[in-house]
């Protein structure tokens, strides 16, 4: 029974992280760099002026 | 369907206020400007009406020069909002009427929000709102956005106006520019260049002002139509050097500020005190950005925010301690032994709940943050870096990158890379977001904290100081050399306002601590949680196999068979302190063969494997397989160093009643000590950023190659300053 209830915790644990970042990865997820911002990653990370298309 | 409103302005003029106090948001205010790089939205509605509002980052015109002047126009011109309100500064009328006057020459329906009112009478300045309503021709109202006063009439006053035709304000140039601007107007108007997007003497004049996101449309849509405008203002220009040594955007700028004094001057400003006196915070000022008191002011600032935190957490942190130490031991009485109670003890409380139980340490550092940055003390901060950052290749906007990310303890790199934006160089700009990971963020915070209070606890905040003088310095050189080899190129020049000093409130502080906190306790109970459990599953399995475990099992065997029933009996039913010296040396050897156990299944689990594989090169850091596997989830996020130094020490321990803290553990475990806490400081410090991060390091630079450099370089570079430290620490000591 204990190695089922673990089973299911950690494979919860594990879809949980992986959807996380693949959204944090995708710019959708909620920020979660923890302190300092409160707003959406899809904010902060989806940059309307990437460098590369600027003239260096 | 509601009113749709924008707000804009210049920087720090408390956009970001009104916009929380129209729609309860709490959009993060900083007193600094800068704060809104990207557009927010929110609604609003009442009796009044229904209106959807954003909030636009604050800019000086409408001149493509920055990305907040692209990203505030762009809005504009594509969704066409039913009002644009400008806030605007009511200290610093003249200035702030700039942006106002473009908004009308754009043709758009602009309401003024007269904002800090209560600051302009402190300064002893009365506007005549009225009037200047009446002269603009546009609604005029009175706020003071930091307690919300006004924003019912300037609600009223917008769904008034909303649906009136403006027609664009014209303002002479003079003679040669009005001449030059009609031919173009004619030309554009015939040709329907763009005029779907602006009016016509608009284009005319954004051309005129060398504007590069107008003149790229023009080359990319009617190449004959440009090659001709660009002919008028070449002649334009070339006249204007030869008559008046000047050019056309220069003669653009004096005639609207000529426009706009010609208003003031018809009495809307009065002032009661000499305009000459220096005002307080002119007077503060003095002291405290003084070239030489200055950084002494700054580094005793940072010094006492530190002594702060660390003295007033000191007790409720140990409550929390004592929390997590009490629920671990109930838990771990209350469930039988089995892989449940290990995943729920080593995994869950001793993992994710050391991450929370820095949750005091982080809301009075927090506290102090929020203080210093609303009364806008962090702007000076600003100013004076700016001369360090100079000589080191980077920009004086890029101080304020650094503070966000936790340039004084507690940011985070994620709005600290995207405050680069503000940065108008491309190369400064890179430059910054690739340094300003080098900061001590809120993730890193409970790292520090644990080995400040395990290894370094009678200086706590002295050492905290050194931790923050190093990431920076660190930062600095970095900085210097990309900017000497793979990110060549000039400085530009910065120019910063300097906001007034204010006096914060308590409401403002409370608000600020707890949003941060609440999102380090968020982290702490999702991602971090999630990812401690998954370190623990690693750290358990595939634990020892039945070989390996008969070993351990004839061990006990041979002791127990030595010993005899009445030691084991006494071992069973009695106290410690109440066993004999022998029935005391067969516990202990008892003990030793369950710790030897426990640490070989350890070492055998997947995570184990992975930190042992690493020993062979990070034991000259003096990191240890454990601390390495650590290192390795820290990559996930920072705080995950300590859940999993906490599961990693919990996983080892046999005897659940000797248990204290992690510091403590870490304190008493073999292979620990200040030098290898040290390395382990400066090793957390540089090396790579935590994965969103370094994702947003690649959105923000436009490519791979730059995130992937950073993790590459910055992991090197933090090992071998660990390697330096140790080794060098170790022939010291």
């Amino acid at each position: 029974m204990d190695i089922v209830i673990v089973g299911i915790i950690v494979a919860g644990a594990v879809i949980f992280s992986v959807r996380s970042f693949v959204k944090i990865y995708k710019g959708e997820g909620d920020c979660s760099c923890g302190t300092g911002c409160s707003c959406s990653s899809k904010n902060l990370c989806n940059s309307d002026f990437p460098i590369a298309n600027k003239k260096q | 369907m509601g009113i749709a409103i924008a707000l804009a302005g210049n920087p720090n003029s408390g956009k970001t206020t009104l916009f929380n106090a129209l729609t309860g948001a709490r959009q993060h205010v900083g007193n600094y400007p800068g704060v809104t790089v990207e557009k927010k939205e929110g609604k609003y509605s009442d009796d009044i009406g229904e209106f959807n509002i954003v909030d636009l980052p604050g800019t000086y015109s409408l001149t493509a020069y920055s990305m907040e002047e692209v990203v505030a126009r762009d809005y504009l011109v594509n969704e066409k909002p039913a009002m644009v309100v400008d806030i605007i500064d009511a200290s610093n009328l003249e200035r702030n009427l700039y942006l106002c006057v473009q908004f009308l020459e754009m043709g758009m329906p602009v309401t003024i929000a007269l904002n800090m009112m209560d600051v302009a009478n402190k300064r002893g300045i009365e506007i005549d709102h009225k009037k200047l309503s009446k002269l603009l021709n546009i609604p005029v109202v009175p706020t003071i956005a930091r307690k919300g006063h006004g924003k019912k009439k300037l609600l009223q006053a917008i769904a008034a106006k909303s649906e009136s035709n403006i027609e664009p304000l014209k303002i002479s140039y003079g003679q040669d520019i009005d001449t030059a601007l009609d031919e173009m107007e004619d030309m554009i108007k015939s040709s329907g260049f763009l005029t779907n997007r602006y009016n016509a003497r608009w284009t005319a004049i954004k051309y005129l002002e060398n504007d590069g996101q107008v003149k790229e449309l023009g080359s990319k849509g009617d190449k004959n139509l440009d090659l001709q405008l660009e002919t008028i203002v070449e002649k334009v220009t070339k006249h204007l050097a030869a008559t008046l040594d000047t050019h056309p955007e220069g003669m653009i700028a004096d005639q609207r500020y000529g426009f706009i004094n010609s208003i003031l001057k018809q009495g809307i400003i009065k002032r009661y005190h000499d305009e000459n006196r220096l005002q307080i915070s002119d007077k503060i000022d003095k002291v405290v950005t003084n070239r030489f008191l200055g950084p002494i002011i700054m580094i005793a600032i940072i010094m006492g925010l530190y002594k702060f935190t660390f003295s007033y957490s000191e007790m409720p942190v140990s409550w929390f301690e004592s929390f997590f130490g009490w629920l671990s031991g109930a838990v771990d009485s209350a469930l039988p032994e089995g892989l449940l109670k290990s995943l729920i003890v080593s995994g869950i409380i001793d993992g994710a709940g050391g991450v929370l139980g820095f949750v005091p340490l982080i809301m009075f550092m927090f506290f102090g943050v929020s203080l210093l940055e609303d009364s806008g003390y962090l702007a000076r901060m600003s100013f004076m870096l700016d001369r360090i950052f100079r000589m080191f290749g980077l920009h004086g906007s890029s101080v304020m990158a650094f503070i966000i990310s936790g340039g004084i303890a507690g940011g985070c790199a994620v709005p600290g890379v995207m405050a680069t934006r503000t940065l108008k160089s491309p190369k400064e700009r890179l430059a910054t977001l690739l340094t300003v990971p080098f900061m001590n963020c809120g993730a890193k915070l409970p790292v520090f904290a644990l080995l400040i209070a395990a290894f370094f606890s009678e200086n706590e905040a002295q050492m905290m100081l050194v931790i923050t003088l190093i990431a920076w310095f660190g930062a600095l050189i970095v900085a210097r050399i990309l900017r000497s080899t793979v990110i060549k190129g000039e400085a530009t020049p910065f120019v910063m306002e300097l906001p007034p000093y204010r006096m914060p409130t308590l409401k403002g502080i409370l608000i600020h601590t707890w949003e941060r906190t609440w999102q380090y306790i968020k982290k702490a109970g999702t991602v971090i949680l999630g990812v401690s459990i998954i370190i623990w599953a690693m750290m358990t399995f595939p634990g020892l196999d039945e070989n390996q475990s008969k070993l351990f099992e004839d061990q006990r065997a041979v002791i127990t068979s030595q010993a005899g029933y009445a030691i084991l009996s006494d071992i069973e039913t009695l106290e410690s302190d109440q066993l004999s010296a022998q029935a005391s040396a067969v516990k202990d050897n008892l003990s030793r063969v369950d710790l030897d156990e426990a640490k070989a299944g350890l070492k055998n689990s997947i995570a184990g494997r992975i930190g042992t594989s690493l020993e062979g090169l990070t034991k000259f850091a003096g990191f240890d397989w454990r601390t390495n596997i650590a290192l390795v989830g820290g990559f996930a996020a920072k705080e995950v160093v300590v859940s999993t130094l906490g599961t990693a020490y919990s996983l080892g321990e046999v005897d659940p009643e000797e248990k204290g803290s992690l510091s403590e553990r870490l304190k008493s475990a073999e292979g620990w000590g200040p030098l290898t806490a040290f390395s382990l400081i400066i090793f957390t410090i540089f090396y790579a950023p935590c994965f969103v991060t370094v994702i947003c390091i690649a959105r923000e630079a436009g490519s791979w190659k730059w995130a992937g450099f950073s993790v590459v370089f910055n992991t090197v570079l933090a090992f071998g300053l660990s390697v330096l430290c140790y080794q060098v620490g170790s022939v010291i000591m």
